[in-house]
């Protein structure tokens, strides 16, 4: 018996290991993200609705080279900073294959769909607004804040996340993270700075 | 009585600016104390639903827990300060410990830790300490400051950054990293005893604790 129980012990702690190793290695987080890491495959939305009154999903966009995705709200006045120099962003690369778009998972009134309609017309947005009310999309990709940029390289893995520059002060970027990644992308390469610690205003999960 | 006093400034501010509104120029439909240079201490105020506070008879020269007023959250009563006028409102404190919790509604740490700052105003506003709670938040989330005061019952004034949620605004009023939360403590004679600010490189950041321990020490002094 004794040694029976010692078998089962020692089988024990070997399943109990591998199980341990192998979910640090399919889960490993990156620095600042807790959840999502560099090279992961990025999590896929399907069906959000957009202040265009449509459905999209990150299987519509198989034509793009990049995408860079941003985790928005209306509420953030770090996010309404931002929101030139995104719209600026999207200008100078949608003809380079580089779709972008920004998902809300906010639900502060102020954030709901009518609002952001406002807002979207309101700042000129040129790409899509979308919200997800489940929130769910915003934990796989570990977003803590808006505003929270994700870039997907073309087999749609995470190839940098983080911050977007690093000034709110546009005046004072002297690092354009989210350009030289890109930039990078483009050219073939990996980015130099593929995660960055992301600012902005915390996300609020129900 | 923190209230009658600031309600004094608001009445001389009223005043003034009303005497002087018509050589004023404000975009703001909210009351602004002392724009300009700290020196200037030139008074804006142009208005349209400023309400003038009546006379106010003289505050108590005691006051005890149970007689806390809560302070008036009306639109009206949240002026709109650059560092100049918070400069004059945090003078008018001197002889009393100074907290001054800077904080918004888009910030979801600070909403989560102003209940700490409010049970420490009621707790000790007998001992001589005075709250000062700075909104830095954008002209247009007026009205949500508002409302979260008022559903806080604050007992102590109110201020809002002219500037915002500006970089500009977090500059003027030295708020490190230019994040929040922070809180900053000013002995009785008006120093700043301590910064209690978010490092966002370590892994811990400053509790309710430590904020309670060092109101405590500088009212003891």
């Amino acid at each position: 018996m004794t040694r029976i129980r010692r078998w089962v012990e020692c089988a024990t702690y070997f399943v109990v290991g591998a199980a341990v190793l192998l979910s640090t290695s399919t889960l490993r987080a990156a620095k600042f993200n807790k959840v999502l890491d560099i090279g992961k495959p990025a999590p896929v939305w399907s069906d959000l609705l957009g202040v265009d009154d449509k459905r999209h999903s990150l299987s519509d966009l198989k034509a793009s080279k990049l995408v860079v995705v941003v985790f928005a709200s209306n509420h953030c006045p770090v996010v309404k900073s931002y929101e030139r120099r995104l719209i600026r962003f999207v200008d100078d690369y949608r003809d380079k294959g580089v779709e972008f778009l920004a998902i809300s998972v906010s639900q502060r009134a102020t954030d709901q769909l009518p609002q952001m309609k406002v807002r979207a017309v309101g700042s000129g947005f040129n790409f899509p607004y979308l919200i997800d009310p489940s929130q769910k999309i915003a934990k796989a990709y570990g977003a803590t804040h808006t505003p929270h940029v994700f870039v997907l390289d073309q087999q749609r893995r995470v190839a940098y996340m983080g911050k977007i520059d690093d000034h709110l002060d546009e005046s004072k970027v002297t690092e354009r993270f989210l350009r030289d990644a890109v930039d990078a992308l483009l050219a073939g390469k990996s980015p130099d700075v593929a995660e960055t610690r992301q600012v902005g205003c915390e996300i609020e999960y129900e | 009585m923190v209230f009658l006093k600031l309600s004094k400034i608001l009445l001389l501010v009223a005043v003034i600016g009303l005497l002087g509104s018509l050589g004023c120029n404000s975009e703001s439909n909210n009351t602004m104390i002392g724009s300009g240079s700290p020196k200037s201490k030139s008074i804006e105020s142009e208005s349209n639903d400023l309400e003038i506070p009546g006379p106010q008879t003289e505050p108590p020269l005691t006051t005890t827990v149970e007689s806390v007023v809560l302070a008036d959250v009306t639109s009206a009563a949240i002026p709109v300060v650059d560092r100049s006028g918070f400069d004059l409102v945090l003078a008018k404190h001197k002889g009393q410990v100074v907290l001054v919790d800077y904080w918004a509604t888009w910030c979801a740490a600070c909403r989560k830790k102003f209940p700490h700052t409010v049970a420490l105003a009621k707790q000790h506003q007998a001992e001589g300490l005075t709250i000062i709670g700075v909104a830095m938040d954008d002209d247009d989330a007026h009205d949500e400051v508002v409302k979260f005061l008022a559903e806080q019952q604050v007992p102590f004034d109110n201020l809002r950054s002219k500037a915002g949620a500006s970089d500009e605004s977090f500059e003027s009023f030295e708020i490190p990293g230019a994040t929040l939360p922070c809180l900053r403590l000013f002995d009785r004679d008006g120093n700043v005893i301590k910064t209690f600010a978010i490092d966002v490189d370590a892994d811990k950041q400053f509790t309710d604790d430590d904020v309670a321990e060092a109101v405590k020490a500088a009212l003891a002094k």
